[in-house]
């Protein structure tokens, strides 16, 4: 697609962007006496917060969403910005439909799929209407609880298929920056795989069938995933050298890592007046700031002090 | 058909000027109306500042018109006047014709190129409105070319005897 074609889109983000929290907000909020005042800042930057919400930043990340939605000539085209959470409501309406719960209260939204539709494939193990992306892997995680009653290897089934997803949809949206970040993330996620399976004393089939093919070499990823240590220095060697430093520390500080990296990629575009790159900058900016106002308003209901919230926050856009 | 073939050149030349004038102008004014109106969208209140930005790339086209109504008009075809427009040697011809060149091409060129700088400017519209005089400078900018390659052609159109 011609790049001047998101013109109108990305004037509409740039307008939108100045409703974003910025990092004195975000510095104001963890420094609030109590939660009430940290969401008082988010009522003032426009979030709409009400008693009978559940979750606030979902509905930022539905009205993110909505806006892409209605400015971009081809929202198909990014739907990888919001494929993962098909994965995680069909991980959830197997894992509900297995527990006879309800599942609606555990959907994530914006989704591409109608939750309706995962509810009713799960419920009546009909595959066939969910849509392709959805149906191998619905089946085989169904399958891996109804025949082996292993939830992790179900949860493993559809990890791995919302990886590779992200993926595929990202080479498709025609975005450097989606398919950099995709990237990223796809190799972030086999890392901590890695390094989880091998401290669980997992096989080496299990551990290389839940891991996404990546960038890197996964079976060398796993012969160095002892440690952090290990791993590090492996990474060191790849063009993914950048995350060895943060893995060395701990997963908290290798996911921070991974979120502040995404932040940096997305700034590079803030001035950018064509093509979809801005749009994509712009959900993931709204993530993080999703993700900060979660870990805000979590941290301040429990009392945690200032300075513990500080070090959990993410690097803003703005 | 040769005693046409000056007269024909000439305004080959000035078809040239009008139309990719017009035709840059006409693209970076859509382009930067495309961008305006994402912004009108989230806050109708910025029309007056960014309408300013979307007619700026616009002078192109009407430079571009300028000199081709300048050069009929000088060659005669306005007028109607066959005798001068048969008088038109070839040389002549051709000399009227690169004479259109510098407001064909910097006109297109500048049209676009101001185009994306007006594009920023709504840019800078939806952040600081309050700096909207800055965005349109910046994209004025770009006329000083326009109007050096306008002034370039109406020398040169005049200086042919």
């Amino acid at each position: 697609m011609n790049e001047t074609e998101y013109t109108y889109a990305v004037a509409r983000i740039r307008a939108n962007e100045l409703k974003l929290l910025s990092a004195d907000d975000i510095s104001q909020m963890i420094n609030a006496p109590d939660k009430d005042s940290a969401e008082r800042i988010l009522i003032d930057k426009g979030w709409e917060i009400s008693e009978s919400d559940s979750d606030p930043c979902e509905k930022e990340m539905n009205r993110a969403w909505k806006l892409i939605k209605e400015s971009v000539p081809s929202a198909e085209l990014l739907e990888a910005l919001v494929i993962g959470n098909d994965f995680s409501n069909l991980k959830a309406a197997i894992k509900c439909v297995f527990s006879s719960v309800a599942p609606q209260a555990y959907y994530v939204i914006p989704c591409v799929t109608d939750t309706d539709i995962i509810t009713k494939a799960i419920k009546e193990a009909d595959f066939g209407i969910l849509p392709e992306h959805l149906q191998k892997c619905a089946r085989e995680a169904y399958s891996a609880v109804s025949k082996h009653q292993s939830g992790q290897l179900s949860e493993s089934i559809i990890d791995r298929a919302s990886l590779e997803a992200k993926l595929a949809y990202a080479k498709k949206s025609e975005s450097s920056l989606l398919e950099k970040i995709a990237e990223m993330n796809a190799v972030a996620a086999n890392i901590k795989t890695a390094l989880r399976c091998v401290s669980m004393g997992k096989t080496k089939e299990f551990a290389l069938g839940s891991m996404c093919s990546c960038a890197l070499d996964n079976e060398k990823m796993l012969e160095n995933a002892e440690n952090g240590e290990k791993m590090a220095e492996y990474l060191g060697t790849t063009e993914f050298d950048f995350l060895a430093e943060s893995i060395k520390e701990s997963f908290t500080a290798f996911e921070k890592f991974c979120d502040n990296r995404i932040s940096s990629l997305i700034r590079e575009t803030k001035y950018d007046i064509y093509g979809v790159d801005p749009v994509v900058a712009y959900y993931y900016a709204k993530t993080a700031e999703a993700k900060n106002a979660r870990i805000i308003l979590s941290a301040k209901a429990s009392g945690v002090p200032a300075d513990a919230i500080s070090e959990r926050v993410r690097d803003m856009y703005v | 058909m040769s005693t046409f073939l000056g007269a024909a050149l000439a305004i080959l030349g000035g078809a040239c000027a009008a139309a990719f004038g017009g035709v840059g102008s006409a693209i970076a004014v859509g382009r930067v109306g495309r961008a305006a109106a994402g912004i009108v969208t989230e806050d109708p209140s910025k029309f007056g500042k960014v309408l300013i930005l979307q007619i700026l790339p616009g002078t192109q086209g009407l430079y571009g018109f300028l000199i081709a109504f300048l050069l009929f008009n000088q060659i005669g075809l306005i007028s109607g006047d066959i005798a001068a427009l048969q008088a038109i040697e070839p040389l002549k011809g051709l000399m009227y014709f690169c004479a259109c060149l510098p407001m064909a091409i910097g006109g297109f060129v500048s049209a676009i190129h101001q185009g994306n700088a007006a594009i920023a400017g709504v840019g800078i519209v939806a952040k600081r409105p309050e700096e909207s005089g800055k965005a349109i400078i910046f994209a004025a900018m770009v006329e000083t070319y326009a109007v050096l390659a306008l002034l370039i052609s109406i020398l040169a159109i005049f200086g042919i005897k």
